[in-house]
Parts: structure tokens; sequence; C-alpha cells
């Protein structure tokens, strides 16, 4: 029997192990961006439902509070309410308008 | 010739390995995704129910809206002939309930039976302290427990529906 035929050579081992590396880096690194993703996604998907019941709260209960604003003269006062938005990351998020009743 | 066994040995048992743990991360991942298309699903589904039921019927001479810790009930006679109530409660969003049972959200409409909407649900609950918003309470679990660790994977959401008075209906309704 040939020797060459007694199984794998240094060479090929080294080469399946380099393979095997690259191939697993690149399967792990893939589903690190999919759990990345969904990890955002996931965050999305709560600051919108706290939008969501930040906007049935104000729409049950408009509080017409504050300096009012007139947009033109002797028309209805204009009150500013704030949705916060935690997606804009400390920035101010939604401007509402609210007329008294 | 050694050498080259020992690191065949572990090549292969890496690949076996690795494989393993990929395929537990993706099973993972597949049962988180799955959980949550039912909680991502449930406030758009769900209000777009509730609300056109129960509108006009909150603190109103006539009644239409339970809410009890495990059940939701919405009746609005909204729908007739020639688009006035008849004080049949026919259609299917005239009459609406609302509870889980057997691990599945179920909605009965009209003269229906309970039908499941949400699969993998852990625990739903209604309370009317907010009023006119109703505030559901809804709890989704995996179809089994992960494979990469221990732990529970079920997850909760906490949203909220009006119930406005925006319409009232030109005549008193009888029932």
């Amino acid at each position: 029997m040939d020797k060459r035929e007694l199984g794998f050579t240094l060479v090929e081992v080294l080469i399946s192990l380099m393979l095997l590396i690259v191939a697993t880096t690149s399967l792990f690194t893939g589903l690190g961006h999919a759990f990345h993703h969904y990890g955002l996604a996931q965050g999305r998907w709560k600051a919108t439902i706290e939008v969501w019941n930040q906007i049935e709260v104000l729409r049950a209960d408009p509080p017409a509070t504050g300096t009012p604003l007139l947009i033109l003269p002797h028309s209805r006062p204009l009150y500013r309410s704030i949705i916060r938005d935690s997606r804009a990351l400390g920035k101010s998020g939604w401007e509402i308008l609210i007329a008294e009743k | 010739m050694m050498v080259a066994l020992m690191l065949s040995t572990l090549v292969f048992a890496g690949f076996f390995l690795f494989l393993g743990q990929f395929q537990k991360g993706s099973s993972d991942l597949g049962l988180l995704l799955e959980r949550d298309s039912n909680l991502w699903l449930a406030p758009l589904l769900l209000s777009r129910w509730i609300a056109p039921t129960g509108n006009n019927r909150w603190d109103q001479p006539w009644p239409g809206v339970t809410v009890q810790p495990d059940l939701l009930e919405l009746n609005s006679d909204s729908h007739g002939r020639d688009g006035f109530p008849d004080s049949q409660l026919d259609s299917s969003f005239e009459a609406l309930q609302l509870r889980d049972s057997k691990s599945n959200l179920q909605i009965k409409s009209g003269h229906g039976s309970f039908q499941p909407v949400i699969k993998n649900v852990a625990d739903l609950r209604f309370d009317s302290k907010r009023m006119p918003v109703i505030t559901i309470r809804l709890e989704a679990a995996t179809d089994r427990p992960p494979a990469s660790f221990e732990g529970n994977l079920s997850h909760p959401v906490e949203f909220l529906v009006l119930l406005r008075n925006y319409r009232p209906n030109l005549f008193e309704e009888t029932r």
C-alpha cells in the first residue's frame, strides 16, 4: 500500500483546519449580526409601544395647560404637549398642539 | 503522521461542536422571532377590533363595555339598515369577547364561538382603572425552552386602547 493512502497529510489537515476556522467565524459573525439586528428591532418596537401608550393617554385627556399659542388673532388658543420618543435619544420628541375643549 | 491524526481529530470535533452551537443559537433566535411576531401583532390587531366596537359606549346611558381581569366584552349596536342602529348585534364587529384559554388569546365575535387568534399566550389581563383607556397586558411565551441557556423566554407587553365617545347616536338604543 502506498504511504500516501494511509491518511491525511499534515498539509491537508492544516488546510481543513483553516477552512473550519474561517467557516466557523463567518457563521458566528452572521449569527451575531442577526441577534444584533433582532435587539435593535425589539428596542424600536418597545419605543413604538411607549409612544403608542402616550398618544392614547393624550387623546383620552388632552392637557390644555401652559402658555397658549395664538396662531391667528382671536383664534382658539393652542397648547403644546410633547410625546417622548426614546428612539430620539434625548431629543425633544414629537410636539403636539392641543386646542381647548 | 501522529500530528496529522491529532489535528484531523481536532478538526472533526471542532466542526461538530461549532455546528451544534450554531444550530442552538439559530434555533433560539427563531424562537424569539416567533414569540415576538405574536407580541408585535397584538396591539395592531386588537386595537382594530376593540376600538371600533367599544367607541361611544363608555360612560354612556346604554351599556356595552364590560372589563374583567380575564375577560373583555364589548357590545355596540353600531350597524344596521341604512346605517342606523337596529337593536340587533348581528355584525361580527358589533359583539366581541376576548379571553385567554388554553394558552391562546381567543376572540368571539357576533354569534360565533371562541376562536384562537394569538397562540402561546402565557398571561392576558384587562384593566379599566384608566377608563376610557383600557389597559391590556399580554405575555407571550415560546413554543419550547431555549436550547442554549436555562431560563424562561416569556415576555410581556402592556398597551392602551382608547374608547372614544366621538359620535353619539341620533336615537337612543334599546339594548
